[in-house]
């Protein structure tokens, strides 16, 4: 009896515990309708043959979830939300010109003081309303409200009067340098004639957004069925923590509207997109996926995967910075002589197994500043001269110095590598004092005001553009790198190339900085970064709509990407 | 017991406060904060304005209060840091249940397969059934729930393209197998351990020999007297084994790409995402002191000795 009891008692439990799995409510994951429980995400059958619908073409990938699709959040790091805004103009493009996009036209003054941009006629926000230049004086305002605190407000500091909104010296938001007179009309002025400005109008943080739709939704506005963008594509799902997918907007009319051969971006949500796109790759999940380098050597062996795999540059690279106030880091000679000891041949193709290649230069190639002849290789026997010249023969005396860098990524493998190499070529030491990203960020503020010798860090440039690696990293007024770097020939030559408008001019001012910079050592770059990927042989077009600036891809950019299968 | 149970529900608050307590000025002297996550360093002024807007300018133990007060009054544990748009409440109440229902799925799967091996590894003992048995709980107990994961991701997603490598559809897909299993299979060996030398504890006692003596059959001494007997310590074991299942596993969860809570558990620590770190371990601190009280309580049904008065 009691037995018989036992048994039921059980059997009741687990058919309750059961049907409270299947009657939980739906709204924490609601299933999409069409999503059937197919092994792989593949579009929805064809339809039967007498109706010859093409297939619609779907583009998959796997990205980590994004923080956020709001442009005053930078998209928090999830690029390809770009596909769903449309900036006045284009800055990416592969040639390196710069053309129109929502703009038709744009005009820069005589006097360099003042950018007119024309808005094209009959563009509309994926809810059908017409995009007004409004919208975008809004949103750059938005980006400069210091309640909003918005990530990259100094993007916009060379407007005028700016930074002073910004930073609560002026609250009249009429007195800052964008104004739109007519629908049609922008017109931005500058502080200061700042020939590299346009350049960011292009970029992500100048994307455009609805006044209306941010009061209506709050902090919802994000969200798939409030969300409106003026991209060539918009968000039709947004499953958090599982997949967005992107549907072409209905009612976009810009240059790009037929280079849109995508009917469907769907993005699966990883957690690390680096080590998880490779095994969704590989069961064909998805279409495109980035390749870790602990795997490249099994990539480039593999009958199938040897050939789809391919790398491509980023204007960005691994940073060793150096105290230059303070000892021994404050010596020249020191510094040359631990830059001359590091085999960058060695950390790229035996560590890294030539996943970023070694840097040339203190900028990218990309940037105009690029000046490799300057450049400090890699010359064990010059390195010790130097250190004994210093001071230090054979390393004797030198002080045990302590090497900062992040412990994920390429930072652990880097650091010890570093270690090894200044030891067998210096014979000096280095304490290695690994922090995670949140740590390292503290210690890189408080590098204002405490000493230190040497700390990695990672630099991309934010436009193509040699302020973004120059000034915005050695200028002593800014706030982000604190080198202590102070040459006063330096310091004069990068304000004065920051403003000088004769585009030849300005190259010869960056590239004389340029080698300033490889000869004196305040900082040196190690390894480019660079990406590698898989890419399916049915995606064309796919390295013409990506990037070298974080690797975007953007999928309507002519000529467009495309599924031939 | 009525009584009793009160008294206990009323404990849980100055067990929660310790817990809340500890939990804040442990994130907050944690070095880093919770900006600056995205590729670019943020400059200064970025971040002064960032804890502007939250309050993170203001005195520790002004934001101490300001949010204990928020939780006592609203229930609320404010914004996500990291997440725009999202507060503690919606994540939770988003990602919660998908753990829970795969966390349920795992549980019963390792109750199951566990009680099965550990009391046929009892009975058994020492022949074959034993070893073969034991030696499955030691490769669960000792394979961490990832590789697992990531084999069976390889085995029978990649390879065999029997089953997709990851994502959720609910219970009743078979996109939950791997997941489940990879969870199942640690409490699983656990479980069958502790039932193992449980029973075989209990088989050794003189009233079993008693059972046996009075010629009740075999099948019965195991099911009446040892099994039900033994329960008591796999009970203790089990309840909290499934507060830390339901509430989600960081690696499986990310490996097979199942929106749970249990990355938030890790992804919140390393974002300082510090509304979100004391949601969810105020939510694991809840779920331990309310499994504990369950077991407890569940000690009044299996074993006659316990009396709560």
């Amino acid at each position: 009896m009691s037995r018989r009891v036992t048994i039921l008692t059980i059997t009741l439990l687990v058919l309750a515990l059961l049907a409270g799995c299947a009657q939980a409510p739906p709204t924490a994951t609601p299933r999409p309708p069409t999503a059937a429980p197919k092994p792989t995400d593949t579009p929805p059958p064809p339809p039967p043959t007498d109706t010859p619908v093409p297939e619609p073409k779907v583009f998959r990938y796997a990205a980590v979830e994004p923080d956020s699709l709001d442009p005053s959040k930078g998209g928090s790091g999830f690029a390809d939300f770009q596909n769903l805004y449309e900036a006045l103009v284009d800055t990416h493009s592969k040639d390196g010109e710069i053309k129109p996009l929502a703009a038709e036209s744009f005009e820069q003054s005589a006097d360099g003081l003042t950018w007119t941009f024309k808005l094209r006629e009959g563009l509309k926000w994926s809810d059908g309303q017409p995009v007004v230049a409004e919208d975008y004086r809004y949103a750059w305002l938005r980006q400069l409200d210091p309640a909003e605190a918005s990530y990259a407000p100094d993007m916009f500091y060379a407007i005028k009067n700016a930074k002073a909104f910004n930073q609560g010296e002026i609250t009249d938001r009429n007195q800052v340098g964008i104004q739109a007179p007519d629908e049609r009309t922008l017109i931005v002025t500058l502080e200061k004639p700042a020939p590299f400005w346009i350049q960011h109008a292009g970029n992500t943080d100048y994307f455009p957004v609805r006044k209306d739709i941010i009061e209506q939704y709050g902090d919802q506005w994000m969200e798939a069925g409030n969300h409106v963008g003026n991209g060539p594509y918009m968000l039709a799902e947004w499953q958090h923590d599982q997949k967005l997918v992107f549907v072409k907007n209905p009612h976009y009319e810009g240059p790009w509207k037929d280079t849109r051969h995508i009917d469907r971006i769907e993005i699966t949500v990883v957690q690390d997109s680096q080590a998880q796109g490779l095994p969704l790759y590989e069961a064909e999940e998805i279409d495109v996926a980035t390749v870790p380098s602990t795997e490249l050597d099994r990539v480039q062996a593999d009958s199938v995967l040897g050939e789809q795999w391919r790398l491509s540059d980023i204007a960005g690279a691994t940073l060793l910075l150096f105290d230059t106030k303070n000892p021994p880091t404050d010596d020249l000679l020191v510094r040359q002589a631990m830059a001359l000891a590091i085999d960058r041949e060695t950390l790229a193709y035996q560590v890294f197994k030539g996943a970023y290649p070694p840097t040339t230069s203190f900028s990218p190639p990309s940037l105009s500043s690029y000046e490799p002849t300057s450049f400090l290789g890699y010359d064990p026997a010059k390195a010790r001269d130097l250190l004994a010249e210093a001071g230090y023969p054979n390393g004797e005396g030198f002080p045990v110095l302590d090497f900062t860098y992040w412990s994920i990524w390429r930072g652990p493998l880097s650091a010890q590598t570093l270690q090894a190499m200044w030891k067998e070529n210096l014979n000096i030491d280095v304490t290695l004092n690994p922090l995670e990203p949140q740590a390292m960020r503290d210690y890189r503020i408080s590098r204002e005001t405490e000493p230190y010798n040497i700390y990695y860090a990672l630099q991309w440039a934010d436009i193509a553009d040699p302020s973004t690696w120059h000034n915005s990293q050695l200028d002593p007024d800014q706030n982000v790198r604190h080198t202590r770097y102070d040459n006063p020939e330096y310091v004069q030559l990068i304000r004065d190339a920051l403003n000088e408008t004769d585009f030849a001019k300005r190259k010869e001012m960056y590239q004389q900085a340029e080698a300033m910079v490889n000869q004196e050592v305040p900082m040196l770059t190690l390894l480019q970064e660079a990406i590698v990927v898989v890419v399916k042989p049915y995606l064309k077009n796919y390295d013409e709509v990506t990037t070298t600036i974080g690797q975007l891809t953007r999928v309507a950019q002519p000529p467009g990407l495309d599924i031939v299968r | 017991m009525g009584r009793y149970l009160v008294r206990r529900i009323i404990l849980l608050v100055p067990s929660m406060l310790v817990v809340f307590t500890i939990t804040f000025f442990l994130m907050h002297a944690t070095p880093g904060g919770p900006w600056d996550r995205t590729g670019r360093p943020l400059p200064a002024v970025v971040i002064e304005n960032l804890n502007a807007k939250y309050g993170l300018d203001k005195p520790l133990w002004e934001q101490y209060t300001t949010f204990l007060w928020g939780i006592i009054r609203r229930g609320d544990l404010g914004p996500s840091y990291s997440r725009y748009g999202q507060d503690v409440r919606t994540i939770i109440a988003s990602f919660l249940p998908v753990s829970l229902k795969l966390g349920v799925v795992a549980m019963i799967i390792a109750l199951v397969f566990g009680l099965t091996l550990g009391v046929v590894s009892a009975v058994k003992h020492n022949t074959w059934a034993d070893y073969l048995s034991m030696f499955l709980a030691i490769i669960g107990v000792s394979a961490p729930s990832y590789v697992v994961a990531t084999i069976m991701i390889i085995v029978f997603a990649i390879t065999l393209r029997w089953l997709p490598t990851g994502g959720w559809e609910g219970v009743f897909s078979k996109r939950i197998i791997i997941p489940a299993v990879a969870l199942a299979l640690r409490p699983m060996a656990l479980l069958a351990r502790y039932t193992r030398s449980s029973v075989l504890d209990v088989l050794r006692q003189d009233y079993v020999r008693t059972a046996r003596a009075k010629g009740l059959p075999e099948r019965l001494v195991l099911v009446r007297h040892a099994v039900r007997n033994a329960l008591i310590p796999i009970a203790t074991v089990a309840g909290i084994t499934f507060a830390h299942v339901v509430t989600g596993s960081f690696f499986v969860e990310s490996v097979t790409r199942v929106p749970g809570i249990g990355r938030y558990f890790v992804s919140s620590v390393s974002a300082r995402d510090y509304p979100v770190i004391m949601g969810t371990t105020l939510l694991y601190a809840a779920i331990v002191m309310v499994m504990n009280l369950v077991v407890d309580v569940v000690y009044v049904f299996i074993d006659p000795r316990v009396r709560y008065s």
